[in-house]
């Protein structure tokens, strides 16, 4: 196999199917580039946040960056990167905190579809991840953005956002709900964005008879609150851009020999060609060396060949669809943090092959 | 799956139902296990054309692009569609079972926050009282049963005690955590094996030991690589799970 020198980009995605070792492979990655010298900021965007175990975060540090030294993971000695759990709610409020944005602005996002919404399974976790990555990326802090995403669909879900937010902030619709919502407020308002609220008008009316009227008018607030912001949202749009430059992004779908999904990993591969994927590692995570073990037993004679069947049936589909292929050995540590380590040192060592 | 065939082993009429996996699907076909997948703009328009008496109307609605586009920034509202279709079904049929595969731990979190967090949104009108009747529907005692796999690890095993914690602060209690895929359950010789497997089954066999309290199920890594014969293999482990 070939083994390529990897160099580190500015944005570096991690996909793969659950319990593939995503967060465990994206944070030895952080420690290793941060080890190089390098300013890394570790995002994870998955729910569940397995990061905060491995990093001794809570819940409640959501939405803030935190920097990991070696209090967290020795491996990094001197060294440090910044990690930050996703917390839609927060990238919100860190939007709304902006200089641009009015006061009156402020409190309406305090409507309670917002809320609601913005919760951690609110259900807007894809969109406002976007928006957060994009305003970290803008920043300009980091040599590397590292994300841990989610499993699976999720993980489309993400890439989808940028088209997602596109078609929600079509033009027209920020006419028609400026329109609505100052109408109500009793702000004057040319002809011509009546006509065009004419369609959207009755839409809710329609939707009026199912959602009850309450709804209907938070609903109208909501939207509106939320094209005040559109902005923010708009510039997440340009992560799409930066997923579809090579120089700029590196893709990386992990699979585990444990888990025998590599199908499920090829078809996220290919959802996510459109996205940028062209260009992709394959990671096989927990590979076993079973070479130095002869055993002697039928039973364990069977298990050894089914073990090697496992790894082997992976690569023939790999070698094709992916720039190169890089296994990563089993850690047998039940620590989080070895497995870390252990998992940085291996990332060292892809480095400083030969290309 | 394999819990599927068991159910319909014992003579249940059951039905696998999962989100838009396509990998699944085939699976199911190849097996011969009922299963259905719901797509979520085509679940809306169901919906909307049973709360609205008109097909034609809700046709309208689902196609107009900011619907669409409204439908895509707010996944959960999918969610809560598709806990609807699974009550329907549910209620048309009181003898059938559904096995819901959920895809990740946060999709099924934010299907049943999606009721809750709807509830509090709407607060009145026809989609409030569907999610009245869902609530009233799904926190019946013994409707629900949730069937958390983890592979024997801490990173997975956390994770699972998390998603129990949040079944059990929404008063679903029937909860039970399975720990998948160990090694030292596969009948292997223990004196015979490699380093590195006896120290993974060590490993297996701390955290097991650690988690008692929780893990109650055991289901053994099967060495095949297919399918059929890992569903046949695990199944018979699975009637205590299952009743």
């Amino acid at each position: 196999m070939n083994v390529k020198r990897i160099k580190s980009k500015p944005l570096e995605l991690f996909s793969g199917t659950g319990g593939v070792g995503k967060t465990t492979l994206s944070c030895a990655r952080a420690a290793y580039l941060s080890s190089q010298g390098q300013k890394v900021l570790l995002i994870t965007i998955d729910p569940a946040k397995r990061l905060k175990q491995i990093l001794n975060l809570f819940d409640e540090d959501a939405g803030t960056i935190h920097q990991i030294t070696s209090a967290q993971i020795p491996y990094l000695k001197d060294h440090q990167f910044d990690a930050l759990l996703m917390s839609p709610e927060k990238t919100m409020k860190k939007i709304l905190r902006s200089d641009h944005v009015s006061s009156t602005l402020q409190e309406r996002f305090e409507n309670i579809i917002l809320k609601t919404l913005l919760r951690p399974y609110g259900g807007m976790n894809e969109i406002m991840s976007i928006v957060e990555v994009q305003l970290q990326l803008q920043s300009h802090q980091y040599d590397s953005i590292i994300l841990d995403t989610p499993p699976g669909k999720n993980f489309l879900d993400f890439l989808e956002s940028g088209s997602r937010i596109n078609r929600f902030f079509d033009k027209t619709y920020i006419e028609v709900f400026k329109y609505l919502y100052d109408r109500k407020e009793s702000k004057t308002s040319g002809p011509i964005k009546a006509i065009f609220a004419t369609g959207i008008q009755k839409l809710l009316q329609l939707l009026e008879r199912v959602t009850g009227k309450s709804f209907i008018e938070q609903f109208i607030q909501a939207i509106a609150s939320v094209y005040e912001c559109k902005d923010y949202f708009l510039r997440a749009v340009q992560f799409e851009k930066t997923l579809q430059e090579q120089d700029l992004t590196n893709w990386f779908i992990v699979t585990s020999t444990e888990q025998q999904k590599i199908q499920n990993a090829l078809d996220l591969h290919s959802k996510s060609l459109p996205f940028g994927a062209q260009n992709s590692y394959l990671l096989i995570n927990k590979c076993l060396d079973l070479k130095n073990w002869q055993p002697k037993t039928q039973s364990n004679q069977e298990f050894k060949k089914y073990l090697i069947q496992r790894e082997e049936a992976i690569k023939p589909f790999g070698v094709s669809s992916f720039l190169n292929i890089f296994e990563f050995h089993e850690i047998l540590s039940p620590s989080p943090v070895i497995h870390v380590t252990e998992l940085a040192v291996m990332w060292g060592s892809l480095d400083s092959s030969s290309p | 799956m394999s819990i599927v065939q068991q159910l319909s082993a014992l003579g249940h009429h059951v039905k696998y139902i999962c989100f838009d996996q396509s990998e699944n699907r085939h699976y199911c076909q190849d097996l011969n296990i009922e299963c259905k997948v719901l797509g979520p703009l085509h679940s809306a328009e169901v919906y909307i054309g049973q709360k609205l008496h008109s097909e034609m109307l809700a046709s309208w609605i689902v196609k107009t692009s900011f619907f669409k586009s409204l439908f895509d920034m707010v996944p959960a509202i999918s969610h809560l569609i598709f806990l609807g279709h699974i009550i329907n079904e549910l209620e048309k049929n009181p003898d059938l079972i559904l096995v819901f595969d959920s895809p990740s731990s946060g999709h099924a979190l934010t299907m049943f926050e999606a009721s809750f967090n709807f509830k509090k949104i709407f607060k009145s009108g026809v989609i409030f009282n569907d999610i009245l009747r869902m609530h009233e529907f799904i926190y019946r005692p013994g409707l629900v049963k949730v069937i958390i796999p983890t592979l024997p690890t801490q990173l997975s095993l956390e994770e699972s005690l998390e998603v129990q914690s949040f079944f059990y602060e929404i008063q679903i209690t029937d909860v039970t955590l399975v720990a998948n895929q160990c090694i030292g359950l596969s009948g292997l010789d223990i004196s015979d094996l490699s380093t590195s497997l006896s120290e993974k089954i060590k490993n297996e066999e701390n955290l097991i030991q650690m988690a008692s309290d929780h893990l109650k199920f055991y289901i053994p890594l099967i060495p095949s690589l297919d399918l059929k014969n890992i569903l046949k293999a695990i199944g018979p482990r699975l009637n205590g799970v299952i009743c």
